[in-house]
């Protein structure tokens, strides 16, 4: 049984009348990789930087390794690492510079080469941050959110501006940190980063979490399964479709039929038949797997209730 | 004690790994100084009777344009840095780490009443060798000066606690020193004035700054300079101490 490095406890957060996060509960234990997943404006930055005892709470507790941030706020900080959203460091210090000035804040911490190694920093050691590009001000936020040897790392939306390759940089750093048994938080409103990087996603949603559980679980629960798709059907094609497969949607000229679970191959042979029999055409036909963003989509959308369709 | 230093030799590093910092704390008031110099000393006869033996006008215009040089660079580099530094972020991750907002504020302190010690005694030693102005400076003169980088780097900090944008800080702390230095008697007599401006003379720190230093510098009326040297570290305390309680670098 491993314990609990993050324990959120019905934390409430008020700007004045306007509440941005609403009464959430959460846990994470040591070495996982855990994402926020949520839009814009869903109260992930709120919630990260009450844990990281930038911003006051309303109500509740957290309690960060045993710590309550409210009490033990030098505590918690000596052993979290931060990368902020929209991080910037100094301009007009190098890599190296910015990197050693985070590593002398603390009584301990990391060889600042060995970090700008890790990181595959080293052909711009010894470049100005300014001149650096989004993905490798990035990777220097992350390397500096290290020097103290955090066990616990926060990165408040990591990838976003990125453009694919700098998103991989990005995404194998969150990786190594795995590797090196760090507890993770991750804050995102790209499903498949969140799917790629987490082991476990809360979906959060104005303030409320809406979902949690493994990726893999959230697409089984509000996925709302595999789709096939028969695309760009002509008029008639489509009439005969819709009047022997009653279930399905139509969309534009795209005939979309759900496939039931574990009974997928049947739905797939029946629609085929169908078109084969009735010499229908269509430019192609595929089936799309459910993904995070379905059921992002259908929860918020949908407002659909726990336990899925 | 590591925390401060660090961030002092940093902030250091900082400023002149940008080199245009170099002209803009080093040349540019050299060049000032030299060109005042040579356009002002020759202006003998508007010498006052009670001026030290030796000295030319711009000797005796000496103590009040530095006073009006430690106003503009104390104000304008503390509330410049503040607001640029909150705005690109880096104070939200200064935050998360264990520096506090006072080690960082008196690192900064340090560095900027440095910056501009040094570089106002770079331009009057350039002045010094190379037109021969007399600059007289001595124990109390410099400690006004201190008092005074102090002042006006404390009311930088006021301004930045209110002022969210670089344009509208730069505006503010500009403006001000400006409006200080007109009412300062240093260009223009304060008799000449209308009476609010003269009031405006009496509560700016500028003109017993000035004062002082020209008192310390020039007259050689020592007690008057005290006098002024108290005031001005009074209102420095006041003002530092009103813009570092109110400086917090979370939002919340
Ligand atoms: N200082 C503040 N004062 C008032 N409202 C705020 C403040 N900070 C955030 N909010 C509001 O709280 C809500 C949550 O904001 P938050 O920054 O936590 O969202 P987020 O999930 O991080 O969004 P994003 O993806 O845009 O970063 C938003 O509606 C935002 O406008
Ligand atoms: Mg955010």
């Amino acid at each position: 049984m491993t314990k609990n490095v993050i324990e959120v406890k019905s934390l409430v957060k008020k700007y004045g009348d306007f509440t941005a996060v609403d009464n959430i509960s959460f846990s994470i234990k040591k070495g996982e990789i855990f994402a926020f997943l949520g839009p814009n404006g869903a109260g992930k930055t709120t919630t990260v930087e009450i844990m990281e005892c930038l911003k006051s709470l309303t109500a509740g507790s957290v309690n960060i390794l045993g710590y309550d941030i409210k009490k033990d706020e030098m505590k918690v900080k000596q052993k979290i690492g931060v990368l902020p959203q929209d991080f910037n460091a100094f301009e007009w210090l190098t890599v190296y510079e910015n990197i050693d000035y985070f590593a002398q804040m603390y009584p301990k911490h990391l060889d600042v080469d060995s970090l700008v190694e890790m990181l595959s920093l080293e052909h711009k050691r010894d470049v100005l941050f300014k001149d650096l590009s989004g993905g490798l001000k990035q990777r220097v936020g992350i390397a500096i959110s290290l020097v103290n040897d955090p066990e616990i790392v926060f990165l408040d939306e990591p990838s976003t501006g990125l453009d694919p390759k700098a998103r991989r940089d990005v995404w194998d750093a969150v990786k190594k940190l795995k590797k090196q048994g760090k507890t993770v938080f991750l804050t995102t409103h790209y499903m498949d980063e969140a799917h790629y990087l987490a082991g476990r996603v809360c979906v959060l949603h104005n303030g409320h979490i809406i979902a949690e559980g493994t990726p893999e679980d959230l697409i089984n629960r509000y996925g709302g399964g595999n789709m096939l798709i028969i695309r760009e059907c002509d008029g008639h094609t489509r009439n005969e479709l819709i009047k022997s497969i009653p279930d399905c949607k139509v969309e534009g000229n795209d005939i979309l039929v759900e496939l039931e679970e574990g009974n997928g191959m049947k739905s797939m042979s029946d629609a085929i038949s169908i078109i084969n029999a009735n010499g229908l055409t269509c430019e192609e036909l595929y089936v799309k797997k459910a993904t995070l963003e379905d059921v992002f989509l259908n929860l918020t959308g949908d407002k659909l209730v726990e336990g899925g369709k | 004690m590591s925390r401060i230093s660090t961030d002092l030799k940093y902030s250091f590093i900082e400023t002149f790994n940008d080199k245009t910092n170099i002209a803009i704390f080093f040349i540019f008031p050299t060049i000032l100084f030299l060109l005042l110099g040579n356009v002002l000393g020759g202006l003998g006869s508007q010498l006052p009777n009670n001026a030290a033996s030796g000295m030319n006008y711009f000797d005796f215009l000496l103590p009040g344009i530095l006073a009006i040089f430690i106003t503009m660079t104390g104000a304008q580099m503390a509330a410049g840095t503040i607001v640029n530094y909150r705005k690109s972020g880096v104070f939200r991750k200064l935050a998360t780490t264990p520096i506090s907002n006072m080690e960082w504020i008196a690192a900064r302190i340090v560095m900027w009443t440095i910056l501009t010690l040094l570089s106002l005694a770079v331009a009057i030693f350039a002045a010094w060798l190379i037109i021969g102005i007399h600059p007289n400076i001595n124990l109390i003169s410099l400690l006004l000066m201190v008092a005074g980088t102090a002042l006006f780097v404390g009311f930088g900090i006021l301004v930045a606690n209110f002022i969210k944008n670089e344009g509208a800080a730069f505006t503010v702390t500009m403006g001000t020193a400006f409006l200080l230095t007109l009412v300062s008697g240093t260009f223009i007599p304060v008799e000449t004035m209308p009476w609010f401006l003269q009031y405006l003379t009496k509560i700016s720190p500028l003109t017993y700054l000035s004062e002082g230093l020209r008192s310390s510098m020039i007259t050689g009326n020592t007690g008057n300079a005290v006098t002024d040297l108290l005031i001005v570290a009074g209102l420095g305390i006041l003002l530092f101490g009103v813009g570092v309680a109110l400086f917090d670098w979370k939002e919340d």
